[in-house]
């Protein structure tokens, strides 16, 4: 049987290598808990964003699976197969590696840099996961939502489309509310590019009307920080002035400041 | 787009229109209460500064050393500063007296004697009214018509932070009296 590795690969070599991690994700998601946890998980840093998220969604295990005659043309066949290579060249010592690039395990081995040195620089920070898959991703939480959609709700037409300016995530790093606005958003764009106007529309507004309420909230939260900014002011003020009410109390208000704390003041001789 | 879906996308039109008009408006409201808040952390900067320079020095009597404090109690005072802030704005309630006076006598005197200190005394009552107005929420409304006023009111005038200092609360913990009213 002919490896599909040379047949079936539009994708350049470093797109490959980059979109590693989010095939390896997806090889892991058998189940439909580990499909939500890896979608959440799909790396920023790399190659065109939307080809990576394309192509992870695309290599996910469908509902719809078809039959055994018409597979090895569909993208989730080209995920498989891509994946599957993917991890055979990541082991580094694996046959594939060998004879891509030969020599180059048994150098490094002489020169010191053996296995066991190897083996603990890939599991560190990954203790949690299986060796071999690196460190772990950032989190994009919400934001793998329409993603989800994608692949489970919505009809296979929309599959084909998906409407996300290209490294559109990669500017939003860290804005997780603007990734989660950008995603839906182009979810509906693509709802209505696929002619489903009411529903992209609906996800429109109702992404609009989320957007306002976390904005909202973030600025009333930047004006409340301020406001204890000045009221952290006004206690200085407040200090400054009490080092002096004892002295005006006492009809002693040019006395040298040093002695103030040493003075009691009225309220404390009462006690 | 066929009619039946037509009255749908007019009304996400609609709605998607509203709510960013809202969230623009929402957006320049938060902003200037931000910029307003900032400045009056700056003024309060200010204003404890020259505080302090007045209560420290010896060339200031002790009459205008408590009138600084009670007047600086008087705008902590939410309630304080809005009665002062309407009294600007209506132009009533500002009459000079006798305490008026006997300041007022005390600020001619600080002014012959040690003009700077008499400066740090103006910039210490201007700063912490402006600091005061723009610190809370229902006078930083007013804000731009009492400065208006003020400015055009105030320059050799203090009776309305003689009537500030009367207007503070008594039942505060530390209560600066005269000697006469303490011995009384």
């Amino acid at each position: 049987m002919k490896s599909p590795k040379f047949s079936i690969d539009p994708l350049r070599h470093r797109d490959r290598l980059a979109i590693r991690p989010a095939f390896k994700a997806a090889r892991r998601a058998r189940s439909s808990a580990f499909r939500i946890a890896h979608l959440f998980r799909v790396r920023d840093d790399g190659c065109d964003t939307l080809q990576r998220l394309a192509t992870c969604c695309y290599a996910m295990p469908s509902r719809d699976i078809k039959p055994e005659r018409e597979r090895g043309d569909t993208p989730a066949d080209l995920g498989a197969s891509l994946s599957s290579r993917a991890v055979r060249v990541d082991r580094g010592k694996s046959r594939v590696a060998r004879d891509a690039n030969p020599g180059v395990g048994r150098r490094r081995k002489r020169a010191g840099h053996g296995g066991r040195w190897r083996r603990t620089e890939w599991r560190r920070g990954c203790e949690h996961r299986r060796p071999g898959l690196g460190p772990s991703p950032p989190r994009y939480g919400l934001a793998g939502l329409p993603l989800l959609a994608i692949k489970t709700g919505l009809p296979a037409k929309f599959q084909e489309s998906i409407m996300l300016p290209p490294g559109a995530l990669k500017y939003l790093r860290g804005h997780r509310d603007g990734l989660v606005f950008v995603s839906v958003a182009s979810v509906a764009a693509s709802l209505i590019y696929v002619g489903q106007a009411v529903a992209g529309i609906a996800l429109l507004t109702i992404t609009l009307g989320l957007y306002h309420l976390r904005t909202s909230r973030f600025e009333e939260h930047q004006t409340e920080l301020q406001r204890l900014k000045v009221d952290q002011e006004a206690m200085k003020v407040e200090v400054i002035k009490a080092r002096h009410r004892d002295l005006l109390l006492y009809e002693q208000p040019n006395l040298p400041l040093v002695n103030a704390p040493q003075r009691p003041s009225k309220l404390r001789r009462e006690r | 787009m066929s009619s039946e879906t037509f009255p749908a996308v007019l009304a996400g039109a609609l709605i998607t229109f509203g709510l960013w008009t809202q969230r623009v408006r929402r957006f320049d409201s938060s902003g200037r209460r931000r910029r307003q808040l900032q400045r009056a952390e700056l003024l309060y900067r200010t204003h404890s500064g020259a505080v302090e320079s007045i209560l420290e020095s010896e060339s200031v009597p002790d009459v205008l050393k408590r009138m600084i404090i009670n007047f600086s109690d008087a705008i902590a005072n939410e309630d304080v500063v809005e009665a002062i802030a309407k009294m600007f704005i209506s132009g009533a309630g500002l009459d000079p007296n006798q305490e008026d006076g006997d300041v007022r006598e005390a600020i001619h005197k600080l002014a012959r004697q040690d003009p700077e200190m008499a400066y740090v005394l103006c910039q210490a009552i201007i700063t912490g009214m402006h600091a005061a107005m723009l610190r809370f929420d229902a006078t930083a409304i007013l804000y731009e018509e009492v400065s208006a006023k003020m400015a055009a009111s105030l320059a050799p005038d203090v009776g309305f932070v003689v009537t500030a200092s009367r207007m503070r609360k008594s039942e505060l913990p530390f209560l600066v009296r005269s000697p006469a009213a303490a011995l009384a």
